[in-house]
């Protein structure tokens, strides 16, 4: 990208700024998808209150994977949105995606500045707010570095999260057609990720601790913030790799995107 | 009547013709069974039963729920909404016969469709991996079957109310937005509503988001059937004449501001 | 100098499930600086696919093109910042913001110095009239306002190629008019050169010092508007539903076909008018109805095509 990231913020403040004329309409929507995740949240409280514990793990400290899965959720979505698979479609269909190329910008850039969604805060704020109040009750005492695991796990699970959003918008360049299948890996990845790892099978766990490593975004710094023991097959240095993992999926996301607009270049609409 | 008939059968083969959505579905139903099944393994490992509910039984609300996933929240709900705004849908309430009969015999075609081919297999399969509690007499599936499609209807006539919202505003989407939370808590989609504390749990009992997916799963493990396919139907009634108050106003407003 | 545009034995066969469908097949032509150059011919004939190619949005299958001296597909970015592009029937602009942020942001995207910005949207203001739109969201502007915006957009870099699909698409006669006299003033005063497509045989007509006229993937008329218009588009067909079956022999036109009570008569249009020809048929024969057809770039073309001799 030679272009000065500066266009990019302009290009997003445009955006918002279209938003922001219609204030009511926005709040409704951050405050839905806030109170959404509050009642994911308490859903579980309500489930395993009645159980008292699942994996050995107390129903607090699974709130807190709750709130980091939700917070990275919010986080990812605010950029990412634009590359859900339904919008990418519609680009191609609707030839928008031919005026986006016509730009002195590259494409991920502007697509994705194009569309930052603000509402999606509500989530990301909402799940923040979780992990806050469930790591009180869990009795987390609360150190610099236990905040800064918190931030890695939300940092790490919405830059993977991002990654497979853009490996699926390169896919709808090939396929044109929307993909279901990869609501299944966002948000059945981030779903799975907020019980305790060690409740799945190998086969599950494998998935998406190793190949789409949201899982082990969220759970191994986690397992530093509720000052728990991983289990044998995960030693506590492993949290030195959330990051460098995380980056590893993004760039493959990235190949996978440039790729699909590389198709879609050669392919014509 | 001819004419509702064929109104189903059309929606039927319209909602067959979405393969690769089928297939795509059928795999989101699937991962996230899974996942849910292996959370309620884990919290069973300690205990028989809570609330009343069993492993096996838990197990079933999972795939129940998997299964009738797409009835509920079907992804064209919006379509009504978009029609009346663009003006389309004026053509619908001008035509003879009636407008409401007409939308439910299309979309029960649709949701039978889905019913068949995404609910019928999710079940199956999951049947015969997993210890569910599935009724095994013929007289147990039919009532299974009628409370899936009594369902169906119920989903329809939400889907309509929430609709027809389009007909006096076009913040359509935000207004559903505010209480889908309630909703999606209430109706037992977050967990089963057996785990609520008691007197949320006798508040939501009685309310129309149960016919959705608690009365079947409470068919399928072995509650008294027809009490609770009674309490289904009691709701259709309830809702059609609902929705029969909505056309009318809606009726009168077009006629007043036009289309 | 070399030309600012290049195109030699350019190829585009798209994989469609029908098999492949070459939409372009072999063209050659160079435009100088300065150029203002028609693009014409029948939907579907590959003006299209011809100019993504040249934009850099599309690859092709065989072949060279350059613009400004870049290879488009492979230089997309560096090409983008030079050239300039407005389709008539999409936006460019932002729909929700008003007209003058769309302006700023265009200057902000192609890095115009804010001063120079100003100094060039101040005159685009007054040529294209926009001083009122400027606060307006582009969502409320009318089809021609819009177009005019979106052009002052499209030249607020002083790009040196501007690429036009269809700009006057859907335009009364005054945006037209005005749209026009923009298009030829900028091509004027600062020599940008401008390739046009359109089905408007008017557009061509009054701007264009060249045509290009492509059919099914081939460049079936290369030249001078000039020659053409002296060639096949100068004449009008009036036909005619004769009362009685009877022969009509109608001075100052052709009589070019002729079924049952209907005959086609073909004229040129600077030696003799319509009304004219009218007043002669009525004054010697009873007549049921009649209509008259212009030529338009389709049935040029198809004449070209056919290898018709000009009349």
């Amino acid at each position: 990208m030679a272009e000065r990231p500066g266009v990019y913020l302009r290009l997003a403040a445009a955006g918002l700024q279209a938003h922001a004329r219609r204030p009511a309409y926005l709040a409704v929507r951050t405050v839905a998808a806030a109170v959404l995740v509050v009642v994911e949240v308490a859903g579980v409280a309500l489930l395993l209150d009645r159980f008292g514990s699942v994996g050995g793990w107390r129903p607090a400290e699974v709130q807190v994977l709750f709130g980091l899965a939700f917070a990275a959720q919010g986080l990812a979505l605010v950029v990412g949105n634009s590359l859900e698979s339904d919008k990418v479609s519609e680009l191609v269909r609707r030839g928008t995606f031919d005026q986006v190329l016509t730009r002195p910008a590259s494409p991920l850039g502007w697509v994705v500045a194009s569309y930052v969604d603000t509402r999606f805060l509500g989530r990301a704020l909402a799940g923040a707010g979780s992990v806050v109040w469930a790591a009180d009750r869990a009795g987390v005492d609360w150190t610099p570095g236990r905040a800064g695991l918190a931030a890695l796990a939300v940092a790490c699970a919405a830059t993977v999260v991002f990654g497979i959003l853009m490996a699926a918008a390169g896919a709808t360049f090939v396929t044109v057609q929307g993909s279901e299948a990869v609501n299944v890996l966002v948000y059945g990845g981030l779903y799975l990720s907020s019980y305790p790892m060690q409740i799945y099978g190998s086969a599950l766990r494998f998935l998406f601790l190793w190949v789409v490593p949201v899982g082990l975004a969220i759970y191994v710094p986690a397992l530093g913030v509720l000052g728990r023991q991983g289990p044998p097959g995960l030693p506590g240095w492993l949290v030195w790799l959330t990051a460098p993992v995380a980056a590893a999926f993004l760039a493959a996301g990235g190949l996978a995107w440039r790729t699909g607009v590389r198709h879609y270049v050669g392919a014509g609409s | 009547m001819r004419s509702y008939l064929a109104l189903l059968g059309a929606g039927f083969r319209r909602q067959t013709t979405y393969r690769l959505a089928l297939a795509a579905g059928l795999a989101t139903n699937a991962f996230f069974g899974v996942v849910r099944t292996a959370v309620f393994f884990a919290l069973y490992r300690e205990r028989d039963q809570v609330a009343g509910l069993d492993v096996a039984g838990a197990l079933t609300y999972v795939w129940v729920l998997e299964g009738i996933f797409a009835v509920v929240w079907a992804p064209w709900v919006w379509e009504m909404a978009e029609a009346i705004r663009s003006g389309e849908f004026l053509v619908e309430l001008l035509r003879p016969g009636d407008p409401y009969l007409r939308l439910l015999a299309f979309d029960l075609g649709r949701t039978l469709s889905v019913l068949v081919t995404r609910t019928f297999p999710t079940l199956v399969v999951a049947g015969l991996v997993l210890d569910l509690r599935l009724p095994s007499t013929l007289g147990g599936l039919a009532w299974l079957a009628t409370s899936l499609v009594l369902a169906a209807v119920v989903s329809f006539q939400f889907r309509f109310l929430f609709g027809s919202a389009a007909f006096w505003t076009p913040d359509y989407r935000s207004m559903f937005l505010v209480v889908f939370p309630v909703l999606w808590l209430a109706s037992g989609f977050v967990i089963p509503v057996g785990f609520f504390p008691a007197g949320l749990r006798a508040l939501v009992d009685w309310s129309p988001l149960i016919p959705l997916l608690m009365a079947p799963v409470r068919v399928a493990t072995g509650a008294p059937a027809a009490l609770a396919v009674a309490g289904q139907a009691a709701w259709v009634l309830g809702l059609w004449l609902a929705g029969r108050l909505v056309l009318a106003a809606a009726g009168r407003r077009l006629v007043v501001h036009g289309g | 100098m070399s030309p600012i545009i290049e195109v030699a034995g350019l190829r585009k066969v798209f994989r469609t499930r029908r098999g492949p469908v070459e939409a372009v097949a072999g063209i050659d032509f160079r435009v100088e600086a300065g150029e203002f150059v028609g693009y014409a011919g029948p939907n579907g004939a590959g003006k299209s696919t011809t100019v993504k190619m040249m934009s850099g949005i599309l690859l092709p299958s065989g072949g060279r093109v350059g613009v400004c001296g870049l290879v488009p597909y492979r230089e997309r970015k560096r090409l983008a910042r030079r050239m300039g592009v407005v389709f008539g029937q999409r936006t460019q602009l932002w729909w929700d913001l008003p007209l003058r942020e769309s302006f700023e942001l265009v200057g902000h995207l192609y890095r115009v110095p804010a001063a120079n910005r100003r100094a060039r949207l101040r005159r685009l203001k007054e040529v294209l009239a926009l001083g009122p739109l400027l606060a307006v969201p582009v969502r409320s502007l009318s089809l021609g306002q819009r177009m005019r915006a979106e052009l002052a957009a499209a030249v607020l870099p002083s790009p040196e190629v501007l690429f036009l699909d269809e700009p006057t698409i859907g335009l009364d006669v005054e945006a037209k008019a005005s749209v026009r006299d923009f298009l030829r003033e900028l091509n004027r005063a600062e020599g940008t050169t401008v390739i046009l497509t359109t089905h408007d045989l008017d557009d061509i007509t009054r701007l264009c010092s060249r045509l290009m006229i492509i059919d099914h993937g081939r460049l079936i008329y290369d030249g001078t508007v000039e020659r053409l218009r002296g060639v096949y588009g100068t004449t009008r067909v009036l036909v005619v539903d004769l009362a009685e079956d009877e022969p009509v022999e109608l001075a100052g036109a052709v009589a070019v076909r002729a079924e049952g009570r209907r005959r086609w008569f073909q004229f040129a249009r600077d030696e003799v008018s319509a009304a004219e020809l009218i007043a002669r048929l009525l004054a010697g024969h009873e007549v049921a109805d009649l209509t008259l057809e212009e030529p338009d770039i389709e049935d040029i073309v198809r004449r070209i095509y056919r290898g018709e001799s000009p009349p």
